[in-house]
């Protein structure tokens, strides 16, 4: 049996609009991710993830950014027609987001207790009391492996992997529906990663939380993952299950080089290659596919036209190089929505 | 940390020293004959050098500074007013608590304009209301603070005659000076206000409030204006100081009998020990906000505090080793 779907992203659009520019971060993309299930999230530096990840949860810049077009629903609402009280809810409650950075994520003038304390709070729909708050921010600061007698401590007081720890208590503390981890580990060092990863691992079969994981780390894919989206220069290029991005024959040329030569699932794994070249200027985006300054298959039609979609099962890819199967004709975003 | 408050308090000892040195300095070298000031025009010449002589100003200018200094620190006796003959401290007692009181109400009319106004025209940055805050802002920090004065007395007092000009006999008397002291200097809190508030918005940890589902109220006032207090906190007391010392000024322009008029006087007539004693009172007062400020300042960041508990404990450590 098929897991209800949980967030659907419907050709969703992102830009940053400045005095001087417009930048195009997210160019119509679509997803879903179904309950439980955890969908990895892939690119280069400047792909469009975090943009997505914050869209998601209406937290993109006040004065700059803006969705010009596209629907985000989560369990049958639209997120982008929703009101301060209802995104109030939405927000740590339903979905909660692992920020990038956690050496800048928590508030350097507060106890990190309290802080977890204001997620319990602001969420309190069992009316439970301060004493049981204080009795959950133990619980949860111990889950996180943090001893509850430093709750009273302040950011400054803890290293950056405990940092990112009370940030991912936070974000677990209110048994989310669906975590946005952006990158959870990219600031912290080897052994840590790998226990903060264990760790969202663990709490994820626990709590069964679905989980929006943004990575470079082609480990953290193989690892975590039920479900991969490529994304490059604001769209989504390549969607599949891991097994369809590690072993399947078709690949999108982007993803073979963002891969290097195809590693296997069970081999050990390199952090993403490098691709020659750099990504388009968002400002500027080539026209269609946005890929062909850098591809080796570059054809004529690649110049001209937008890459229809091809599919094969649930492996989708945004490629001329296969053409096009089904009924998706145009830019193939529907179809993407599977 | 009450460690390192003991020490801020000793330091006052020294700073206060350096004080009293340079202003008896200055005090010697500038000219001027204080027998003859007090005396008048038309005394005899004989008298003035009498009275010069029982000032003591006959004896070379350090023995005049061991002297003073002596007194001051062995008896705490900071001498007579040559023009009054009487105690410093007579005048200071009476006058003194007059210019501290529309200090207190200045800096309190300067943060509840400040600060609010910053916050919102931070909150709503371009919006209409950013835009006449920050023009005001700027009006206000051009003008110099007499001409203001002269302004609203004439608009208020004389055009409308709404308030009093003069003196400090009601409440209603307060309105005028308060107001003049406190828009300058609330006009730089607010420029100050809304550019540290500005900055903190934009901060990851305000975007992991909103994450949390924070109601926008709280996010601002809980966790940017929380991290914006500190600069904001500076200025407040910077600006306090600054009101102590230009209380001169608008005393003179509202005729209040504070502590302005008599220094000016003092000045003139080279009333020495009554201009030490008066520069004396507004540096300790000055030295004290300072204290003050170290201390809010670790209440409101914890990484301050922390900083003063090390410095204690590395002092602390050399001690024993
Ligand atoms: N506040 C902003 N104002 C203007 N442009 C922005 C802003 N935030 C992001 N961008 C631009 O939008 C594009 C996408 O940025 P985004 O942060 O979504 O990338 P990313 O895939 O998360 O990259 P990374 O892996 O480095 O985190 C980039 O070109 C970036 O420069
Ligand atoms: S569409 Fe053309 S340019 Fe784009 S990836 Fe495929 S082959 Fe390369
Ligand atoms: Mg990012």
């Amino acid at each position: 049996m098929v897991a209800k779907e949980l967030l659907r992203v419907e050709d969703l659009y992102v830009m940053y609009k400045t005095d001087m520019e417009e930048v195009h971060a997210v160019n119509g993309i679509s997803f879903t991710i179904r309950e439980q299930e955890t969908l990895g999230l892939v690119g280069e530096t400047g792909a469009g993830k975090t943009s997505t990840a914050l869209a998601i949860l209406r937290l993109l810049p006040d004065r700059t950014g803006r969705i010009p077009s596209g629907n985000i629903w989560f369990q049958g609402k639209n997120i982008l027609e929703m009101d301060h009280e209802e995104l109030r809810r939405l927000r740590g409650g339903d979905i909660a987001m692992i920020f990038q950075d956690p050496m800048t994520s928590l508030n350097p003038v507060i106890p990190v207790g309290q802080q977890i304390a204001e997620a319990l709070l602001l969420h309190n729909e069992e009316g439970l009391t301060r004493e049981q708050i204080e009795d959950r921010v133990d619980e949860i600061l111990e889950l996180v492996g943090i001893p509850s007698s430093r709750k009273n401590e302040y950011p400054h007081q803890f290293s950056g992997g405990m940092k990112q720890r009370v940030v991912i208590a936070i974000a677990l503390s209110c048994n989310p529906r669906l975590l946005i981890a952006d990158e959870p580990t990219t600031a912290l060092d080897v052994t840590i990663q790998a226990q903060v990863l264990a760790l969202i691992n663990e709490l994820k079969e626990k709590l069964k939380t679905a989980v929006l994981m943004i990575t470079h780390d082609l480990g953290i894919i193989a690892e975590t993952c039920d479900k991969v989206a490529v994304m490059y220069a604001g769209e989504i290029i390549e969607y599949g299950t891991v097994e369809d991005i590690f072993e399947a024959d078709k690949h999108h040329p982007y993803t073979i080089g963002l891969f290097g030569a195809i590693p296997k699932i069970h081999e050990e794994t390199d952090r993403l290659e490098q691709i020659e070249g750099l990504m388009p200027d968002p400002t500027d985006l080539p026209p269609g596919c946005k890929f062909h300054p850098r591809c080796k298959h570059c054809m004529p039609v690649c110049r001209e036209k937008e890459p229809p979609v091809f599919q094969e099962g649930d492996h989708l890819l945004k490629c001329h190089l296969f053409g096009n199967s089904s009924g998706c004709e145009r830019n193939g975003t529907s179809c993407l929505s599977l | 940390m009450h460690r390192y408050i003991l020490k801020r308090l000793l330091l006052v000892v020294p700073t206060m020293l350096s004080v009293i040195i340079l202003v008896f300095t200055i005090m010697a070298v500038t000219p001027g004959d204080p027998g003859r000031m007090i005396l008048g025009s038309s005394a005899p010449q004989s008298a003035v050098d009498a009275l010069n002589r029982e000032f003591g100003l006959h004896e070379p200018f350090l023995t005049r500074l061991g002297k003073y200094l002596w007194n001051v620190l062995t008896r705490f006796d900071f001498g007579e007013s040559w023009r009054t003959r009487q105690s410093v401290f007579k005048e200071i007692k009476v006058r003194f608590p007059i210019t501290l009181r529309l200090s207190v109400l200045a800096i309190m009319g300067q943060v509840l304009i400040g600060i609010p106004l910053g916050i919102i025209a931070a909150v709503k940055q371009y919006s209409t209301t950013d835009f006449f805050a920050t023009v005001f802002a700027m009006m206000m920090g051009a003008v110099p603070g007499f001409w203001l004065g002269l302004m609203l007395m004439l608009l208020f007092g004389v055009k409308l005659a709404l308030l009093p000009t003069a003196g400090l006999s009601t409440a209603a008397h307060y309105v005028l000076p308060v107001l003049t002291m406190a828009l300058p200097g609330g006009s730089g809190l607010l420029k100050i206000t809304r550019s540290t508030m500005l900055d903190c918005i934009r901060q990851d940890y305000v975007r992991t409030a909103r994450a949390k589902g924070a109601a926008e109220k709280a996010v601002i006032l809980h966790h940017a204006l929380r991290n914006a207090l500190l600069p904001i906190v500076t200025v407040v007391g910077i600006n306090f100081a600054f009101s102590l010392g230009g209380s001169v000024v608008i005393e003179n322009v509202f005729s209040i009998p504070g502590i302005g008029a008599i220094l000016v006087d003092s000045i003139k007539k080279k009333d020495v020990p009554q201009v030490m004693a008066i520069v004396i009172i507004f540096s300790v007062t000055y030295c004290l906000v300072m204290v003050l400020l170290d201390i809010v300042y670790a209440l409101l960041d914890p990484r301050v505090k922390a900083q003063y508990a090390e410095a204690g404990k590395r002092k602390a450590k050399v001690k024993t080793a």
